[in-house]
């Protein structure tokens, strides 16, 4: 057995002990950003942090200022230590793994919403990262959010609305009504923001408004009557000609932006 | 023939609130949630309003049906309608909904389509008043059939998790393509192969020895892979990992798909090849069953 796939095998194990899953037969584990959590590191704040998600549920930290990224692993409620030169990142920012943790430098506690653990004598502290508020830019969004991004790189809109789209001559606004807190609005806005993006159309602008958990007092969400997110507003001379409360029932979301475009008299 | 046509709107009224009685009946927890939802009263006043309304409900139905007491019914049933119409009217005055993912019915809607529905179940309602037979006499029948009615809406509400309704209210039945299952967003291909599918309340305070037993199926010969549903925010799947260490993914659906397919949680279904091949309601599949 090549070291390589051997060191894959002990990492799947050492993560992913108890998965009724097979250990998938590759030398390189891909990763996928999370956004769930902000580090503190003796109460200071690591904005250069990144964190990912490992198998089902493990977490890896990056650039956090300890000697090797951290692995959160919850199958055993321990941390590890994982190399930092087995971390791979791509020319289009993906990371990936390959290798094996270090043996359990501690285990973490979990409590009210929190994780703390100790690193190298350091107190590490994984809170809950403050969701997005107001107004905010794709960039902004995808700064909080990076899976944001690579949902937008890796979708494929429908072809047909997105022709239709890049034709559309009338000045038209779109408003997304979201919370950086809801898994639903990280799975379908990307959608329409790549739609909208392959598009390419001069007459559609979007515009991002983030709202709070428990928006019902918000007074934009109470002005603009979102009762549920992600709600998508789509306006013409200021005027809202239709909204889309939630994803489609059926089709893709930027399919039900035609049908309310043509039906508006687009 | 003039009379059947004067009895039609009663008739439409009476089997709109019937079903409706039925359904709520059928799963009156999800009743008191949706009226918790509406921001009026809330706990247990939510949950006495829901049981008394159920009852009231299928038995203005199956009055207006049987046209007992025709007129009174017919108010009844419209005064009920307008009660209907004032709460959601507060609830969106004051904003009120339900979060992410939902979708229910105060969120499905816009204010437009609401009020349409509505004035045209209310318009029934008076119709069906002023079409209504005056100082007409009941026979005994329909005083027992109202009755019956009343009571069985009580015993429906009181019994429903422990009759054999899920096939009836919910979408998921043996037999089933995972295609034509609600799950508009989910990101596991349950089309081919064999897995096991675990609808949870991610909150519950059995939730960790549902994730020991799902954990322990690794290592079962043959065992499908099991894969967790669950319809909330992000911050409720970081705590349920990091207390408990599932070993399997845990995907958030959107509420309003999940809920078409259960009236109690924890739910667990198993697919093969793309299709339904046995539910599990309550508690986690014996391993011995997965085999």
């Amino acid at each position: 057995m090549p070291k390589t796939l051997a060191a894959v095998f002990i990492l799947a194990a050492a993560v992913l002990p108890v998965s009724a899953a097979p250990v998938p037969p590759t030398e390189v584990i891909p990763l996928v950003p999370d956004s769930t959590f902000k580090v503190e590191i003796d109460g200071s704040p690591v904005p250069a942090a990144e964190m990912y998600m490992v198998g089902n549920s493990s977490l890896l930290i990056l650039g956090c200022d300890l000697k090797d990224p951290i692995l959160v692993a919850t199958s055993d409620r321990t941390v590890r230590y994982f190399p930092g030169q087995g971390v791979i990142r791509d020319a289009e920012g993906n990371v990936s793994v390959k290798g094996a943790p270090s043996e359990p430098i501690g285990s973490y506690q979990y409590s009210a919403g929190q994780i703390l653990f100790q690193a190298e004598g350091r107190k590490v502290r994984l809170s809950p990262k403050p969701p997005l508020l107001g107004p905010q830019t794709l960039e902004e969004i995808i700064r909080h959010t990076p899976d944001y991004g690579n949902r937008i790189k890796n979708y494929k809109p429908d072809a047909a609305a997105v022709a239709y789209l890049s034709k559309y001559g009338r000045k038209t606004d779109i408003e997304i009504y979201f919370g950086s807190w809801c898994p639903h609005c990280e799975a379908w806005i990307p959608r329409l923001v790549k739609a909208l993006q392959s598009a390419a159309s001069a007459s559609m602008e979007a515009h991002f408004v983030a709202l709070p958990k428990g928006f019902a007092s918000d007074p934009v969400a109470r002005a603009k009557g979102i009762r549920g997110v992600p709600t998508v507003l789509i306006l013409q001379d200021g005027r809202e000609v239709g909204r889309l409360i939630g994803p489609p029932d059926s089709g893709t979301i930027e399919a039900a932006v035609v049908k309310v475009l043509q039906t508006s008299g687009g | 023939m003039a009379s059947i046509a004067r009895a039609l709107p009663r008739i439409a009224l009476g089997l709109i609130l019937l079903v409706a009685g039925l359904l709520k009946g059928a799963d009156p927890a999800e009743f008191v949630r949706q009226i918790g939802t509406y921001g009026i009263v809330s706990g247990w006043a939510a949950a006495f309003l829901a049981y008394l309304l159920i009852p009231a409900e299928v038995a203005l139905g199956a009055a207006l049906i049987l046209g007992f007491r025709a007129r009174w019914s017919a108010a009844a049933g419209t005064l009920l309608m307008a009660a209907f119409m004032i709460a959601t009217a507060w609830a969106w005055s004051q904003g009120k909904g339900e979060g992410c993912g939902c979708f229910g019915s105060l969120v499905s809607r816009t204010p437009g389509e609401v009020l349409l529905e509505d004035t045209a179940f209310l318009a029934l309602g008076v119709i069906a008043f002023f079409l209504a037979p005056k100082g007409a006499r009941d026979p005994l029948g329909r005083w027992i059939a109202v009755a019956a009615s009343l009571v069985g809406a009580v015993l429906l509400s009181v019994t429903a998790y422990a009759l054999p309704l899920d096939p009836l209210v919910t979408e998921l039945r043996v037999g089933r393509p995972v295609g034509a299952l609600p799950l508009r967003e989910s990101p596991v291909d349950l089309a081919t192969g064999d897995h096991l599918v675990a609808l949870l309340d991610l909150d519950s305070p059995g939730a960790g020895d549902i994730v020991g037993a799902l954990n322990r199926y690794s290592s079962v010969p043959g065992a499908p892979g099991v894969v967790a549903f669950y319809g909330g925010e992000v911050d409720e799947r970081a705590g349920f990992c990091f207390n408990y260490g599932p070993g399997f993914e845990v995907v958030p659906v959107l509420r309003a798909d999940l809920k078409r397919l259960f009236r109690t949680l924890p739910r667990f279904f198993r697919v093969r090849e793309g299709k339904v091949a046995r539910i599990w309601d309550g508690a986690p599949p014996d391993p011995g069953e997965l085999r």
